[in-house]
């Protein structure tokens, strides 16, 4: 014979059922949805933005694991937040591939136009029957090596960044510079 | 009062002051001076050699190139500034390929 003191415990599980079960839904949903948004951003995210990816894999973890383990209310507030977690990621990896554009472009950008600079002089300098005062054979043979190295390693940044390994180009291009101008100075070239 | 043109014929091949207008050249010889600013490099990577007194085309290379015989090279890249080689003038701004 059912009893109000009977009655009591079962009304409160089944209202916690009930309650669990509303979770259930959009949990699923929201767990889902971010799922799918992180595949669109996963293999850009884990190059450029490793740290921040983590986080929000991390969050999507937790979200899982609740609903797995039946905590939908649990696995909904987990959840809730990863929308906006995985725009703010893809965003980072939108800033982040812009701060590396730049990056290359500040290397590189001028480069041309220095290479092309030293080559006239190392041309001339091939051509001269004596060389100016503190330049020898030697320094003039090891300029013209360096001019193709670096002109050769302007090509591979290039080839790397337009191979969209944006990290590697930058990383490739930033000693171009320097170098160059280095050999300028060797044979006499000051701006 | 001595010609300048007559001692830049004399100077022959050597850097000459350069004479404002107003001064001893007319006002004609004046504007054609001022027209021979050279313009801006789009190559932002040249090197610039200031001529001073006793400058020639052909030191200059000598000083850059260690060759006096390829003075032609800075002519060339100068043209729009040097109308004869062998007359430059103090004060000019060659670019030196």
């Amino acid at each position: 014979m059912l009893t109000a003191k009977s009655i009591a415990p079962m009304a409160a599980l089944a209202l916690l059922v009930a309650c669990t079960d509303a979770n259930k839904l959009p949990a699923d949903t929201a767990i889902k949805g971010a799922d799918a948004a992180l595949a669109a951003v996963r293999a850009e995210a884990a190059k450029y933005v490793p740290d921040q990816l983590k986080a929000v894999e991390d969050g999507l973890a937790m979200a899982k694991d609740a609903y797995a383990k039946g905590d939908f209310k649990g696995a909904l507030a987990s959840a809730k937040d990863l929308p906006a977690k995985v725009s703010a990621l893809a965003a980072a990896v939108t800033a982040k591939k812009d701060e590396l554009t730049k990056a290359f472009k500040d290397s590189t950008g001028q480069l041309p136009q220095l290479l092309e600079a030293i080559k006239s002089r190392v041309d001339i300098l091939t051509s001269a029957k004596k060389l100016p005062k503190g330049i020898d054979a030697s320094k003039l043979a090891s300029a013209k090596e360096g001019l193709a190295s670096v002109t050769q390693g302007l090509a591979d940044a290039t080839a790397k960044m337009s191979a969209g390994s944006l990290a590697e180009a930058v990383a490739a291009a930033k000693p171009l510079k320097d170098r160059a101008m280095e050999i300028a100075g060797s044979i006499g070239l000051t701006f | 009062m001595v010609n300048p043109i007559d001692r830049r014929t004399a100077a022959h091949g050597t850097a000459l002051v350069h004479y404002p207008a107003g001064g001893l050249h007319s006002q004609r010889r004046g504007a054609c001076l001022m027209a021979e600013v050279p313009k801006p490099a789009e190559n932002p990577f040249v090197q610039y050699h200031v001529v001073k007194s006793g400058d020639t085309l052909s030191k200059i290379a000598g000083q850059y190139y260690g060759d006096e015989s390829l003075y032609p090279k800075i002519f060339e890249a100068n043209r729009q500034l040097i109308k004869n080689p062998d007359l430059i003038q103090v004060g000019w701004k060659l670019r030196i390929p």
